[in-house]
């Protein structure tokens, strides 16, 4: 009580310098906050679009198809398998894939396509395909229309094709036959020729499996979760339950490799500058904490003629910078909340959009998070603590009678 | 047979080294006993300040031996020293030297604080103090509002309340108007008369020196005459 006692009214001492160290500390947590807040903001959204538009939070293939995806990696949508996705509560919904290439024809128009076979209702509920569909209709709406195909825009643009139109399609089918069979555009897909599925073809699953001769065998599961950051853990949970079936189970940071280690090597640039942050604060707070040690050489001797314990006049320095620190993360909070809420809401829009790892990334927005508030008031308080702890020693190991010449 | 509450013997202690070495107490060998009102008195410069500090443990003797309520000084680390001024010795300075963030209240129990006497009987013997140094009133006072005289009373009441062994006073009085000195002189002398509290002091004024019971003068580091009165 006496420590709180002294280091509270040592602050208030020489309110102004106090005041000056508290806003730097203040100003110190709230960047530090915000950078947080946007970085944790900006790759949220970044995850959320990327397994959003595509490879979902989890996907199941047979082993080596990831390293080396190829037609006969394939594998069987078994009925123990559907229940065991369909009835886990941790997972939002699941999709079957099947992926090859084809040779396509139009009239004198000819090129070579990557097709990308769904279950149009299911991987509806897993990634945001409908909403891709700039042109025509959905696979779904499409039913009484024979082998119907949604069509990317470059494809599109290169073929001259037209909804309603018949494409030839000529592939290699998994019996090591010759695939080819009549496709009809229901639909485009891609707002340009620049966006990722303008040079893709979408087909239904019965269609393409009959098409390369699959029978009931498909290439990929991808499965939506509650939230991306409990993809690993699912994982794993599932790679335990199909190790027997030879299956490969893998979160988003592994299918999207690329993108993960860009987004870690652009996090550690992140922390880099908070930690200069960081030690500007810490330069600030060791000027003051060495002024009012210095300053106050006479009182220790002071204190320590009296009998005080020298680990009474540590702790007193300690927690008046922590008590300083403390208070200046308390009123920051209130300011790095605000702009951090108002940022997650708003946003701040690029001009013009950027491509991250594969993804467009139109706007960066903040969050708020438990992590956002206590990671830089731990920092914070945590420089604040070690700045103040040599000077503290010092102090408290004075020899009285040279301490209390010191005036 | 009274009891001797500090014993020092073959003091010397010395300051700088080789030629700028001063010698600022040579051979001195001194015992205060119980109820003691002494009087360390000698021009400037002749070590009364420095005998004082080293009789509290502030300073380290070259070299001789100091007991102080039986314990020996020298074998005291810097925190045994600390926890023994808390317990035997009350200081009082030239300077006051209370502690300016802390009011005249806090001031005062801030030994009992160390001490851990409970918050009843601090309260008493503060208000007791308060009383008896005439500062009641000024209880939530900071020292930077008070006069000389009211903050070496309060110096004097800080140094007495926690009922230490001994109270060593450096120059209690040379801030002081004579008529101020003169009334706390007295203050310290009923404590002595009353408490049986022993007291010394390094002065030059002429006041302590008359209500002094014992007279030890100090001239070049050496003890020339040790009277009583």
């Amino acid at each position: 009580m006496l420590t709180l006692r002294l280091a509270f009214r040592n602050l208030l001492r020489h309110k102004s310098r106090s005041l000056l160290c508290g806003l730097s500390m203040m100003g110190a947590y709230v960047l530090f906050s915000i950078s947080l807040g946007f970085s944790d903001g900006s790759y949220g959204s970044l995850i959320r679009m990327l397994t959003d538009t595509h490879s979902g939070h989890v996907q199941i293939h047979s082993q080596g198809y990831l390293e080396r995806p190829s037609l006969f990696r394939n594998f069987i949508l078994y009925p123990a398998l559907k229940n065991q996705l369909t009835a886990d509560p941790e997972i939002k919904a699941w999709t079957a894939r099947v992926f090859s290439a084809a040779l396509i024809f139009r009239e004198n128009k000819s090129t070579i396509a990557r097709l990308m076979a769904i279950d149009p209702e299911q991987e509806a509920q897993v990634t945001t395909i409908r909403e891709k569909v700039q042109d025509g209709e959905y696979l779904s709406e499409a039913a009484d229309v024979t082998n119907p195909i949604l069509l990317g825009r470059h494809l599109q643009k290169l073929l001259q094709a037209k909804l309603g139109e018949t494409l030839i399609f000529i592939g290699q089918g998994a019996d090591g036959s010759i695939a080819n069979d009549l496709f009809t555009v229901v639909g485009i897909v891609g707002k340009s020729s620049a966006d990722a599925e303008s040079r893709m073809i979408y087909m239904t699953l019965e269609s393409a499996q009959e098409f390369l001769s699959l029978g009931e065998r498909i290439h990929e599961i991808a499965l939506r979760l509650e939230n991306y950051s409990e993809a690993r853990r699912q994982a794993a949970y599932l790679q335990n339950y199909l190790k027997a079936k030879e299956l490969d189970v893998q979160p988003w940071q592994v299918v999207e490799e690329q993108f993960y280690k860009a987004m870690l090597a652009d996090q550690q640039g992140n922390w880099i500058t908070q930690a200069v942050i960081m030690l500007i604060v810490g330069l600030v707070v060791l000027i003051t904490v060495l002024m009012n040690t210095f300053e106050r050489r006479h009182e220790y001797g002071l204190l320590l003629a009296l009998g005080t314990p020298p680990g009474f006049i540590f702790r007193s320095i300690i927690v008046e910078m922590t008590m300083l620190s403390g208070l200046s993360v308390i009123v920051g909070l209130f300011f790095s909340s605000g702009l951090n809420w108002y940022f997650s809401i708003n946003g701040i829009a690029i001009e013009p959009p950027m491509e991250y790892g594969g993804v467009i990334f139109s706007a960066i927005s903040s969050e708020v998070s438990l992590f956002v508030i206590f990671v830089p008031a731990v920092f914070t308080i945590g420089v604040a603590f070690l700045v103040a702890f040599f000077p503290a020693i010092k102090s408290a190991r004075a020899v009285p009678i040279e301490a209390m010449r010191e005036n | 047979m009274e009891e001797t509450v500090i014993v020092a013997h073959k003091i010397f202690k010395a300051f700088g080294e080789g030629e700028t070495e001063i010698q600022a107490l040579r051979n001195v060998d001194l015992d205060i006993k119980r109820g003691d009102f002494a009087a360390i008195v000698g021009p400037s410069g002749s070590g009364k300040t420095t005998l004082l500090n080293i009789l509290c443990g502030l300073d380290n003797v070259s070299s001789g031996e100091i007991k102080v309520s039986g314990r020996s000084l020298q074998e005291m680390s810097g925190s045994e020293l600390a926890q023994f001024r808390r317990e035997h010795i009350g200081l009082v300075f030239q300077a006051y030297n209370l502690i300016p963030v802390l009011t005249v209240l806090e001031n005062i129990e801030y030994v009992m604080l160390l001490q851990h006497v409970p918050a009843a009987e601090r309260k008493e013997r503060v208000h007791t103090f308060l009383a008896e140094l005439g500062l009641e009133g000024k209880e939530n006072r900071f020292p930077a509002e008070l006069s000389g005289g009211q903050q070496q009373r309060v110096a004097i009441a800080r140094a007495m309340v926690s009922k230490p062994d001994i109270i060593l006073a450096d120059e209690p009085t040379a801030n002081l108007d004579s008529e101020t000195g003169g009334q706390l002189l007295e203050m310290m002398r009923k404590f002595n008369e009353e408490l049986k509290m022993t007291f010394v002091f390094s002065t030059h004024d002429p006041q302590i020196m008359e209500r002094a019971k014992r007279l030890i003068t100090l001239t070049d580091g050496r003890i020339v005459s040790d009277e009583l009165k």
